[in-house]
This record gives C-alpha cells, structure tokens and sequence, in this order.
C-alpha cells in the first residue's frame, strides 16, 4: 500500500503558481471589500430597527461569503488554481502580531499565566481523553495521533505538527482539517451566544473559547462575535495553547519511534520543540512590549485595530473557502464520531476549567 | 564525468516568519505614522462670554463639526489642514460658528495648530475637530444609505 507521509511544521500552501496566486490574491481583496461593506450594511440595518449590536458581525459574514466563493469557485472548477493564495494562517497569525498592540504586557502576563494553566490541564486531559476514544473505536494510530493533537491543542497547525511527527498519510491530515473547520464554524457562531445564555464574563468566556474551539481563525473570531475583551483573553489563551504544540510534536515522535516503530534509531532532536514552536507569538510578544512601553500613542494603536481586522477578515473569508466537504467522506463515520465526542468533552472541561482559573480564581483580570 | 546538477538552493521562509515579518512591518508602518497620526478627535467647548484654545496635530484631512446650545451648527470656512505653529481662531457670532482668518505674522512655538474658539453667542457653542483613519473599514461605504 502506498502512503504519503507530511513532514512539514506548517500548513502546506498548494503548489504555488504565481497566476493562480495572483488571481487569488484579487479574489481574496474583492471578497474581504465585500464583507467590510455588508458589515456596514447589516449594522446599519439592524440599528434602524432599533437593535444596537450587530448579530452578524464580519466574522460570520466572511466566512458565510467564503463559503459561497467555496461552492461557485468549485463548480466553476477554479478551486485549485487560486488555491495557493488561500493561506487562513497566515493572515490570521499576520493579524495576531498586530494584535500585540492592544494587549499590555499586564494583561499579557496575567491572561497568559492563566492561559498557561489552562492549556496545560486542556491538552493534557483532551489530548489522552481523544486518544483514548480513538482507541476503543480502533483508529489507526497515526490518526489518533493527528486527531488528538488537532482537538486539544490547535486545529490544523497541530495535525500538521503531529503529522510531521508520526509520519502520518496526507489523506489523514486533509481528513482532520476538514473535520477541524467542520467543527470549528459552529462553535464560532454559537458560543457566543451561549456564553452570554449562560451569565458568563467577556474574560470567562474568552478564555472558554480559546481552550475549546480548535482552530485558532475560530476562535478570535468568537471572541470578536462576543466582545473585545473576550477577543483579547481568547487570542492569548489561544496563543498559550499554540506554544505547546513543539512540545506534544516531540513527544509523539519519540513515542513513536520507542513504542510504535520500536526503532531507537530514530530518536528526535529536542531541536523539534523550538522547530515546531510558532514563531509569531514572537512578534506578538514584541509588539504588546512595545505599546506597553508606549511606543503607539492610542490613536495609532486604534489604526492598528483597523489593520488587524482587515487581516482577520481575510483570515475568515478563507475558513470557508478552505472547507473541503469531500474529505469526510473517505474516512466513514468511525473518526466523525471519535472526533464529535472528544469535541463535547473539549467543550465541557474548557468551560469548567476557564471558569475556575478566569472566574473563581481571577487569573486574566475576570 | 560530469556530474549530475544539482538542484538550486531556493530560500524559503517559514509561514510563523514570513508571517511575523509582515505584521512586524505593517506595526513598523502604521507606528511610525507613515500613513497619519491614526483618527483624531479635538474638542473645544465654550460657555457665553468664554474663550479656550486647544493644539491639533498637524494635519490635512480634518472636519470640523459644531453644535450651538446643543443643536448642530454649520462651521463656515474651516480649514480642512492644519499647519504647524499656525493660529486658527473660529468665533461663535450671532448663532453662527464662523472661521475666522488667521494671523500668519504671529510667531508660534512649534508643537501643533493652534484652535481658538471665541464664544460670543447666547448659549454653550462646541467646536469639534476630527480626522479619519487612514485604514477604512468600509473601503468605499457602496452600501452606506
């Protein structure tokens, strides 16, 4: 049987081809100018009814108008040739360097120590929780390790991670991405909902988003559907997650190689830990230290908003081109079923433990 | 023998780099105030009788609105750039906000326009100064009613 193996750290962009690139790239604009002005739209709308908030604030929007572009783009067989400029990531980790600017070092310190606790208790618990699951409906291994990376750490960067790691079949990782974002869109759209329904606070439920929703796009997206301090604590509770995935790849590589393969021989470099670790937080921590030293003065800081929601915009507008509906459908119902039941699991610890560490114990300024 | 080529080396960024790059720029950019000093606001409130002065960030773009005992008011002939160490006086004058032409021959200290508003109406006048971001969102407003 003939596998194919990924060994790359990060999502793998499709074969460049600059046309293609081009022509996705002006896609991608007239698409985001597109959500930006229905945003205006609907707001203006819904306020002349005499509802203040948004319900259909630009991160729904996108992604809604990133699905359409999905399905028109695939019927017109274009899909593929603008692939390569859809590149959800990297306009999302774009859009969390520029983030930093509104983040103090205070509340970095403080939501990230929080944010640290729990993703140590969430990867850990999730992580053994899916693999356990995984087991008892006899998944492959390789898959068990791509699912449970992807469920208790952070979505598609960490299957790729732990794909790399355990030298995983292609088929499985495009599988659990499609699953990912499956997944990740209605948590999107209705945890901030529930949230609310359930009386909890902007850091709360921040940090409740950002311990459950897989992809990291989804998650800064609910925290935007909800609030601005729930967008802040959910991207750096994400971002505490993020960190942890060197850690996990190199983990799994030598639990591979010692109990799976069985061969010493391969036994990883430690050097794996700082390979896999995502290198933006880098510049995010830079950037919040910067504005704390107050290097921005606050009207600059609100123009940096502005940039980061033109990248976020980008970043949703490709969760729904990204969406790959075909993947499910070669891998049968065994792995849809492991992959729901550890998300509800996720979903209920992230909730219990966010609202101990942010709300009972107020970590993160709850 | 010849030997067989080998491939070039291409350099290839990572997509964490590549991305940190990037935002890093766009901090550097927007930080820098290369594309302007992000939207301002400038407030002058002034009871009857009352003068008070305020200092604007050197910039072209501004607009000015003004309210007259709190009803909106229109300002007639306010400049839309403000020039550096410049006075720019507005006078409230029979329940009209009016700019007035400023003295080019005073000699300012750098640091700002200067905005003076004079308030020689009944009630309260406010005199409201504000430039836009440079990064629109919406882009053209081809939806705004």
């Amino acid at each position: 049987m003939t596998t194919t193996t990924v060994s790359t750290s990060t999502p793998v962009p499709a074969r460049r081809s600059w046309p293609g690139l081009v022509a996705g790239l002006v896609l991608l604009a007239v698409l985001t100018i597109l959500v930006a002005e229905l945003d205006l739209a609907t707001a203006e709308f819904f306020k002349a009814q005499g509802v203040a908030r948004n319900p259909f604030e630009y991160p729904l929007t996108a992604v809604i108008i990133g699905l359409i572009a999905n399905g028109l783009l695939r019927l017109a067989g274009l899909y593929t040739f603008v692939r390569p400029a859809i590149r959800t990531e990297l306009y999302l980790k774009i859009g969390l360097v520029i983030l930093g600017a509104r983040i103090s070092l205070g509340d970095l310190l403080a939501t990230g120590a929080g944010g640290l606790i729990q993703a140590f208790i969430m990867v850990a618990s999730v992580f053994f929780f899916t693999w356990w699951l995984a087991g008892r409906f006899n998944l492959a291994p390789t898959l068990k390790a791509v699912m449970a990376s992807a469920v208790s750490i952070c979505g598609v960067s960490a299957a790729i991670a732990a794909a790399g790691s355990v030298m995983a079949k292609k088929e499985e990782v495009t599988y659990i991405t499609a699953l990912v974002i499956l997944t990740a869109l209605p948590l999107m759209v209705l945890m901030p909902p529930l949230a609310n329904a359930l009386g909890l606070s902007p850091v709360v439920a921040g940090a409740w988003f950002g311990g459950n929703i897989d992809t990291t796009a989804a998650v800064v997206g609910a925290g935007t559907l909800h609030s601005p301090e729930a967008q802040q604590v959910a991207a750096v509770v994400k971002l505490s997650q993020n960190v942890l995935i060197g850690f996990v790849a190199f983990a799994l590589a030598l639990y591979f190689a010692l109990r799976v393969e069985r061969d010493p021989n391969q036994r990883p470099s430690p050097m794996m830990i700082w390979q896999r670790f995502p290198k933006f937080v880098i510049g995010f921590v830079l950037v919040s230290l910067l504005a704390s030293a107050g290097a921005f003065t606050p009207e600059l800081v609100k123009e940096m908003n502005r940039a980061y929601e033109w990248a976020f915009a980008l970043a949703f507008v490709c969760i729904g081109i990204d969406f790959a509906p075909g993947a499910l459908r070669q891998m049968g119902w065994r792995p849809i079923l492991v992959y729901m039941g550890a998300t509800v699991f996720n979903t209920v610890l992230a909730l219990l433990v966010a609202s101990v560490i942010f709300g009972t114990l107020g970590l993160g300024g709850a | 023998m010849s030997q067989p080529a080998s491939p070039a080396r291409r350099f290839s960024l990572s997509e964490d780099w590549l991305a940190t790059i990037i935002g890093l720029l766009i901090v550097a950019i927007i930080g820098l105030g290369l594309i302007g000093p992000g939207p301002q606001t400038v407030t002058l409130k002034a009871a009857p009788g009352e003068s008070v002065d305020k200092t604007a960030k050197p910039h072209d773009g501004w607009k000015a609105s003004a309210t007259i005992g709190g009803e909106k008011a229109v300002v007639e002939g306010a400049p839309k750039q403000l020039v550096d160490a410049q006075l720019y006086p507005f006078v409230c004058d029979g329940g009209q906000m009016i700019a007035e032409a400023g003295d080019s021959s005073l000699s300012l200290p750098s640091g700002g326009a200067y905005l003076t508003l004079t308030n020689n109406c009944d009630a309260e006048a406010s005199l409201t100064y504000t430039t836009d971001y440079a990064i629109r969102w919406p882009l053209f407003g081809i939806f705004k009613r």
